[in-house]
């Protein structure tokens, strides 16, 4: 039998690391807490960009299963490919005409539904509900909305004795229909981010412009609009990058047509990568657009500062 | 008294364990799953994973892993793999991509006789199969295009469509037939056509012309034939026969026909059975498609393919050759019920219900030359199918002439047809 163990305080205390490694403790744990997001970074955006990168600079020939070092050759072809330019000059208006229509729609949106009544609670879920549906849905309700045939609105429009509108086969009104599926479609995200900003004025301002008989145009532009900036810089950067992305919508609604007239630059890319089974030149058309919306969000941004916002 | 003693036990216990687990490994590295990628359609996709558990019930040292995607995701998934180097086992396609993997293909003659093989189908789908010595898939089932009518329009207007072959219409009468229909208040729409390459393309064969030469060295090689065919069609669209909202706006012409309001459908065999099952609210049938300089229909279908470097492909290539045996495809075609064709030779297959609706696109097919075949199976009429149907509407809706629509439409294909020869892209 052996002799029970002595427990003294020294054996008790646990031992405490040296100097050295408390040292180096101290210097890597801001790294390893690091790690999971830069890791995370690495492999959904670094990587694959890199990659993407050194794709744009082959040809794949998916067909015959083989690769050429073409160095800048995609790159040179962009620059005389037409139909990319009237793609890029495509994403270039509609992204000008869908930020401003979602700024201003989600703002006048926002500001009347500010108030936590029963009826604008719903009216705000009404609007926010296309946001949640998915964009094969939007598209095919619009679709129908718009068929030049058998549509909804046209029908109406006949009923009434109205000249019928080829929404979705004529250019113009091809534009203007993938503009109003998409403003519909995302206001009621950005009306929340709105609704969030406006929680963030302090009432006692529009009390006091009140006071001093300040009017409800005026307080909405001297109070709410300027304390709303910071806001309205995320809402025109986050819709300029939708904007840029739009893809499903426009291809169900669409699909590019009519003969091009809706087709933007990230269709064209789908085209290029997968139905003309040309990556590398799909891959640097998506590239290409990297400092071109780069650009643009730090013109957004390089306004807003000037304008006081940030 | 115990039988056995601790020690015997334990190492009775070691014996069985160490013969679980060789078996287990025995098993796992024997077995293989093959990866299939099926296309995703209502009727087909479930018959097609039965058929392959009636293989693995045959086999059971394959077992099958099935995607099933949408057709318009067929490509991005499957360039994917390939790019990645993670080739799929089998892969079932439409007649539009079999062609662009022929490089990349199993070869099926590695494993039977070639001509042998080739035989069994009718000459007007091998092309879609055979890349130089190559077979590169197999026909599961075959299409056709073909014209449908609304019964009850075309009675209550008088106009009579060929009831055989001897009453075809040719262009013009066709149109005439379809303008007298049109005059009915309730007849809003003439020819619901699917706003597709494939489905233009039964016009060019119809004058005669074809998107690649013989040779495979130049794009649309008959000039006066591709113009004949884009002015007949801005006629149509003209004459407001063709609806907007199909040509150029793209919506499915079977949905359109489904309405009512439409004299005619111009589409394919495959939307007999929604037409049928799914029940329609007027009576309809089907014709011949009206003749140009000669009487043709596309072809097509869908298949099966493998991949040479797949990692089962030998198990592929076995699973293929049984898929491919007359009584396997006949099956297949049975338990569809019948509404699509046989791409096999000499094969009697009950079509059923949909016998009737079949016979003039079965004639339609009979009298197409076998080229036509071929000018489909070109890679580069996939590949550019984009671009041309672009250059399709802006001449059907009279943007530019079908002169200039011609000029565009070599400028497109010859630039495919240069990259499709060097492999490199200038």
């Amino acid at each position: 039998m052996s002799a029970p163990k002595t427990i003294t305080p020294a054996n008790a205390r646990p031992s405490l690391p040296s100097p050295a490694r408390r040292r180096w403790g101290s210097l890597l744990a801001p790294y390893l807490f690091l790690l999971p997001t830069v890791g995370l970074l690495c492999i959904f955006t670094v990587i694959p960009l890199t990659y993407g990168l050194w794709m744009s600079f082959y040809d794949f020939d998916v067909v015959h299963g083989r690769s050429t070092f073409v160095a800048l050759q995609n790159y040179w072809r962009l620059l005389h490919d037409s139909q990319f330019g009237f793609s890029l000059l495509n994403t270039v208006w509609y992204t000008l005409s869908v930020v401003p229509l979602i700024l201003v729609g989600s703002i006048a949106v926002g500001v009347y539904l500010k108030k936590s009544t029963v009826a604008r609670v719903i009216a705000r879920v009404g609007f926010y509900v296309p946001f949640v549906l998915s964009p094969v849905v939007v598209a095919t309700s619009w679709k129908w909305l718009l068929n030049e045939d058998l549509g909804v609105i046209d029908g109406f429009l006949k009923w009434a004795g109205m000249s019928t509108v080829p929404w979705l086969t004529d250019d113009t009104a091809a534009r203007i229909s993938v503009v109003a599926a998409t403003v519909w479609n995302l206001v009621g995200f950005y009306m929340l981010m709105v609704i969030a900003g406006l929680s963030q004025i302090n009432p006692d301002l529009y009390e006091a412009a009140k006071i001093e008989g300040a009017s409800a145009w005026r307080r909405l532009w001297h109070i709410t609009l300027p304390l709303l900036a910071p806001t309205m810089l995320l809402i025109v950067v986050l819709a300029t990058i939708h904007a840029t992305q739009a893809f499903e919508t426009i291809l169900l609604l669409t699909d590019g047509g009519p003969a091009g007239a809706t087709r933007l630059v990230i269709q064209n890319m789908y085209q290029s990568a997968f139905a003309r089974l040309q990556p590398g030149y799909g891959v640097a058309q998506a590239i290409l657009m990297l400092p071109l919306i780069g650009v643009v969000a730090w013109a957004q941004m390089r306004v807003f500062k000037k304008a006081g916002a940030l | 008294m115990e039988l056995f003693s601790p020690e015997m036990k334990r190492l009775g216990n070691a014996v069985f364990a160490t013969f679980v687990i060789c078996q287990m490994l025995v098993t796992a590295s024997s077995a293989k799953t093959l990866s299939v990628i099926l296309l995703s359609n209502a009727s087909t996709q479930k018959v097609i994973q039965g058929l392959l558990t009636e293989y693995h019930q045959q086999h059971p040292d394959i077992d099958f892993e099935v995607s099933i995607v949408p057709d318009s995701s067929l490509l991005a998934k499957l360039n994917t793999l390939i790019t990645a180097g993670q080739f799929p086992d089998i892969v079932e396609v439409t007649t539009a991509k079999i062609q662009n993997y022929a490089y990349l293909a199993l070869d099926l003659a590695k494993y039977t006789d070639r001509n042998e093989f080739l035989s069994r189908y009718l000459p007007g789908y091998q092309p879609f199969i055979v890349s130089g010595d190559k077979v590169i898939g197999l026909q599961i089932e075959a299409t056709a295009n073909g014209l449908f009518y609304n019964k009850d329009l075309f009675a209550k207007v008088g106009v009579t469509v060929p009831q055989n072959e001897n009453e075809i219409w040719n262009w013009e009468q066709f149109k005439a037939a379809i303008q007298k229909v049109m005059k009915l208040p309730e007849c809003r729409m003439g020819v619901a056509w699917d706003c597709s390459v494939q489905r233009f393309s039964n016009l060019i064969y119809q004058a005669n012309g074809r998107w690649v030469s013989a040779d495979g060295k130049s794009f649309l090689p008959d000039s006066p034939a591709a113009e004949d065919a884009l002015n007949f069609f801005r006629g149509l669209v003209a004459a407001k026969l063709i609806p907007t909202s199909a040509w150029p706006g793209k919506t499915d012409g079977g949905m359109l026909f489904k309405t009512g309001v439409a004299a005619m459908l111009w589409s394919g065999n495959w939307q007999l059975r929604s037409f049928i099952s799914g029940g329609m609210p007027f009576a309809f049938g089907t014709t011949y498609f009206p003749k140009g300089a000669i009487r043709a229909t596309c072809p097509g279908g869908e298949f099966l393919m493998g991949f040479e470097h797949s990692a089962n492909h030998d198990e592929a290539a076995q699973v293929l050759l049984w898929w491919a045996q007359p009584a396997t495809t006949k099956y297949y075609l049975e338990k569809l019920g019948g509404s699509l064709l046989t791409p096999m030779r000499n094969q009697e297959i009950n079509y059923g219900k949909y016998t009737e609706y079949l016979q003039p696109m079965l004639s339609d097919l009979a009298a197409t030359p076998t080229w036509v075949s071929e000018d489909l199976a070109r890679p580069v009429v996939n590949l550019t199918q984009d671009d041309v149907l672009n250059e399709l509407i802006l001449s059907a809706t009279g943007r530019i002439s079908a002169q200039q629509a011609v000029l565009d439409l070599r400028s497109i294909g010859t630039a495919e047809l240069d990259r499709e020869n060097q492999g490199v892209t200038k």
